[in-house]
């Protein structure tokens, strides 16, 4: 079992992550988002603001009703046509969902996401035993390319510049029954003709309590 | 001395290894050490191998300093957050050591303390980065030291990994990141070595291949089960196999010697893991052709 939770971004690590210049337009999500706070209208008029703030140039903001989910391709596309004009002037979102929004929001508008929060988990996977780490922001997500397979939650050294070395048979050596991620990392993103994620030099993480501050208990 | 600087001035260097003693006498270690100090040119000493709690390899390759050996420092990120990582490579400067090989480390579980808390908060590569940014006169946070650090940094590749494409990604990764040595895993296939070195995207670095001497077939399938990326392959094990038990040890440094003179043929250095057996020395550098006259 897992236990997680959709906690927003600090301000300052979601404007590293926009282009400079773009123009943005913030999308909440009505809802577990907007339920728990940490993507409904109110938290999409803050951001907006605070962002302004930060000298971002922000277009607007946009947030389905109450009981919508922007997860829905149907939700997305009516927020979409809701919201065309605001898009227009565009060119990045900002969502503040939990990442199952994002694949909606990405097709329905056509434009890259950033995601202005991110999932906090604890406790332990199923029978894999490994403990799974929060998401802490690479400078370039390998989960993302990889197909949610993450090297620092899932491999035991929380190596994210490539594998140990020590794998036999594809079998990780710490964990000899589950499979070298790095492997199946490899695996994934050369048929995906990919590899050069793998090139990128992916500095230290960090391990600063900033999350937690943001949290609301 | 540094490496870099033995293999610019010798064309080659040959190293071996020591592991700081289970306790707080430094006097076996270091008489191991003199031994091979006479045969090879540089020493490294072990932080922590296969996970075991021994002594801080910093005190020993300073004991080593202070007799004229050369060693080369195993810097494990296993065990350190970066403070402490950064702290101990000024250290190690501070102490007249000038070789530093980073490694992430051999993971808890394969040690003597499977419940100790796994660091590992920076990784090989990260640490590789950070210390090239010492050498410049900053540390990681971007602050400046009083004075830069100066250490020959190395990293290590398993060339005989189960999967060599993404060990090669990570040895350019590692060179980007300032590695000035590369020293090898054990390899025992010399054809699949040189396809490795060819393929290497080395930027100029010189490589130490590693060699480790097996003495029997029973060690030769524990290092299978045990050493993670070491593949003793089977006609080692047949030909120890068929040796008499006396004469292994000759066997034993004839096919380790051989093994390192065909790589020599693609590389600038051997680095000779005995693993103990230092009185194996001798044969196996005259079987490859770099014992010293």
């Amino acid at each position: 079992m897992s236990m997680q939770r959709t906690v927003q971004r600090p301000t300052s690590r979601i404007v590293e992550a926009i282009p400079a210049g773009a123009r943005v337009c913030v999308i909440g999500c009505g809802d577990c988002a907007t339920v728990e706070h940490f993507g409904g209208e109110a938290e999409c008029i803050e951001l907006a603001e605070a962002l302004r703030e930060q000298g971002v140039e922000v277009s607007g903001w946009a947030c389905p009703p109450e009981g919508d989910g922007v997860c829905n391709l149907t939700v997305a596309r009516r927020l979409q046509s809701a919201a065309a004009e605001v898009l227009e002037r565009s060119d990045v979102i900002v969502l503040l969902a939990c990442p199952q929004g994002e694949p909606a929001v990405a097709r329905a508008t056509g434009l890259p996401v950033i995601m202005a929060t991110q999932v906090i988990v604890g406790g332990l996977t199923g029978g894999n035993q490994v403990a799974v780490e929060d998401c802490h922001f690479c400078e370039v997500c390998i989960a993302r390319a990889a197909g949610g397979l993450c090297p620092h939650s899932f491999c035991p050294k929380q190596m994210v510049n490539g594998p140990c070395g020590g794998a036999q048979g594809g079998r990780c050596e710490v964990l000899p029954k589950r499979p070298c991620v790095w492997e199946q990392i490899h695996r994934r993103l050369k048929a995906a003709g990919r590899l050069d994620v793998l090139a990128v030099y992916q500095a230290p993480i960090s391990f600063a309590p900033t999350s937690g501050e943001d949290a609301e208990d | 001395m540094k490496l870099t600087e033995i293999v610019r001035e010798r064309g080659l260097a040959v190293t071996a290894e020591v592991a700081p003693p289970k306790g707080s006498d430094p006097a076996a270690a270091l008489g191991e050490a003199r031994k091979l100090a006479a045969l090879v040119d540089a020493i490294n000493v072990t932080d922590g191998q296969g996970a075991a709690m021994r002594m801080s390899p910093i005190a020993l390759a300073r004991l080593m300093v202070e007799e004229g050996i050369v060693p080369v420092w195993q810097a494990t990120c296993r065990d350190r957050n970066r403070i402490a990582l950064q702290a101990d490579l000024l250290a190690a400067d501070a102490l007249g050591v000038e070789n530093a090989l980073i490694v992430t480390g051999d993971h808890m579980v394969l040690g003597d303390h499977p419940d100790a808390k796994p660091v590992f908060d920076l990784d090989s590569v990260q640490l590789l980065h950070v210390a090239a940014e010492m050498l410049e006169g900053h540390d990681l946070a971007g602050n400046a030291l009083d004075t830069p650090l100066d250490l020959c940094l190395g990293a290590v590749v398993a060339p005989e990994a189960d999967n060599v494409e993404l060990q090669l990604i990570k040895l350019r990764k590692k060179i980007d990141s300032g590695a000035e040595f590369i020293q090898t895993q054990a390899i025992f296939d010399p054809a699949a070595f040189a396809r490795f070195m060819e393929r290497a995207d080395l930027q100029g670095v010189p490589v130490l291949a590693g060699i480790i001497p097996v003495t029997s077939p029973q060690a030769a399938r524990f290092m299978n089960a045990r050493i993670p990326g070491v593949n003793v392959p089977t006609w080692v094990i047949q030909l120890l196999n068929e040796a008499e038990v006396s004469d292994r040890p000759k066997v034993a440094a004839q096919i380790a010697g051989q093994i390192g003179a065909s790589a020599l043929e693609h590389c600038q250095g051997l680095h000779i893991m005995a693993q103990g057996r230092s009185r194996m020395l001798p044969d196996i550098l005259s079987f490859a052709g770099v014992a010293r006259a």
